[in-house]
């Protein structure tokens, strides 16, 4: 703590200013978070309904055979051993431990599975970052949409992960991001997105007619259905960044006032003490004088 | 019978209504109440349906439709627009936009596929947008024809 008033003055007013930016954030990463929250929960009854119909369709069609169900490609000569993982952080940081718990996980995921066996896709600048920093290859990096986040943001990750699986370069894909749970809580989470996997439920089995034939249809809803994963993904994480960055920055807030507080209480000391100092020299000068 | 229309983004709609119009894979369907339990490719196109009489559109883009056994029809759509939210204007601009990248010669195939797509998309919503425009038209007994 400083103790020369002027000093502490100086200090006062920086922190101030530092108030009011953080102050600014917490509304501006509101606004956003509010609008990334809306569109997190209204995936949701879409995830829903394609899940039951997938359960459906697979039941039927024997979901072994589709490329991207089944866990081993046939394919002379090759013997996939390598994993894909897509990493989704945000561009900026200033969000608390949101990019911080995501790379975690991966790290996590990348001890039990050995280092060596991982290609990366990144979105956002946070997570291409660290995995330059860790040698690890990058097939593709993704900027983060500052937009409203829509289908067709998740079709080119899709693509190159689709199309990477069916050749057989990687036994599996997986997805890292981070789950929103409420404003305040954010679940860091691995997924695995390729072989794509399906809860059947035997039971349950309807009739259903199908248009053109079960295994068409298989094939629009399982493409359908991993390019909304991907989505739903991205979805949550925007929401996880902008709730963890308001977070952070209204914690910021709240710090820079009690700072405040503390710095005033030590100038008005400082300043006291000061005056009482300049008092008692002006009453020892005097009774000099008159003595 | 209940209807449904989901995209990733929201819940477009969801309602009661007697009937529903739709363009699949294998040509135009009708469902009617009762209907027996159908999974089917959805095509870009309008979708029709009717509440107590009433015809009402939407234009989708390519999905999946179920039919399920409980009087339930719900669509899987990537974007699905109601008549009138779909901004005219801005269709017929991508459709010219779409033409030109398809008459662009060394084109790849992946991007005329995707131009290919969006010109259907955009087809389908000028198509619905027009109806709704001439139904307000003849709504409003305007008495003079729109066009």
């Amino acid at each position: 703590m400083p103790s020369n008033s002027r000093d502490i003055r100086r200090r006062i007013k920086s922190v101030k200013n530092i108030g009011q930016i953080t102050k600014a954030m917490e509304l501006v990463s509101a606004a956003k978070m509010r609008k990334a929250q809306a569109a997190a929960t209204a995936s949701r009854p879409y995830a829903k309904l394609s899940g039951e119909l997938l359960v459906n369709l697979a039941g039927r069609t024997g979901e072994a055979n589709h490329p991207l169900m089944n866990r081993m490609i046939e394919k002379p000569g090759i013997s996939p051993t390598k994993i894909l993982a897509i990493l989704i952080t945000s561009d900026r940081g200033l969000a608390g431990a949101f990019n911080a718990n995501v790379i975690n996980q991966a790290f996590g995921l990348i001890k039990n599975e050995g280092s060596k066996r991982f290609d990366f896709i990144t979105v956002g600048k946070k997570g291409s970052g660290v995995i330059k920093r860790i040698k690890s290859q990058i097939i593709a990096a993704f900027p983060v949409k500052d937009k409203t986040i829509t289908i067709n943001d998740a079709r080119p990750i899709v693509q190159i992960a689709r199309e990477e699986f069916i050749k057989g370069t990687y036994e599996k894909v997986f997805i890292i991001f981070s789950e929103f749970v409420s404003t305040l809580v954010q679940k860091p989470n691995i997924l695995q997105l390729l072989p794509f996997s399906t809860a059947v439920d035997a039971k349950e089995q309807e009739e259903f007619l199908f248009e053109p034939s079960a295994d068409d249809v298989l094939e629009t809803a399982i493409n359908r259905a991993v390019e909304f994963r991907i989505f739903q993904s991205l979805v949550e994480a925007a929401a996880s960044e902008h709730s963890a960055r308001m977070v952070a920055m209204r914690n910021a807030n709240e710090a820079a006032g009690d700072l405040i507080d503390d710095l005033s209480l030590s100038y008005n000391q400082a300043r006291q003490a000061g005056i009482t100092r300049e008092l008692s020299e002006i009453s020892a000068a005097k009774l000099a004088m008159e003595g | 019978m209940k209807f449904k229309i989901a995209t990733p983004e929201r819940i477009v709609l969801e309602t009661e209504v007697d009937s529903v119009t739709l363009p699949t894979q294998m040509g135009e369907v009708t469902i009617l109440p009762n209907h027996v339990p159908l999974v089917a490719n959805l095509k870009p196109g309008e979708i029709k349906y009717k509440i107590a009489g009433k015809e009402n559109f939407f234009a989708v883009s390519a999905g999946v439709i179920e039919v399920k056994n409980e009087n339930e029809v719900v669509i899987l759509a990537d974007t699905a627009e109601f008549g009138h939210e779909i901004d005219e204007k801005r269709a017929e601009e991508a459709r010219e936009w779409a033409k030109k990248i398809m008459t662009e010669e060394h084109q790849s195939s992946e991007g005329f596929a995707s131009a290919a797509a969006v010109l259907e998309r955009n087809l389908a919503r000028l198509k619905v947008a027009r109806k709704h425009r001439s139904h307000t038209h003849r709504n409003l007994e305007s008495g003079t024809l729109n066009e």
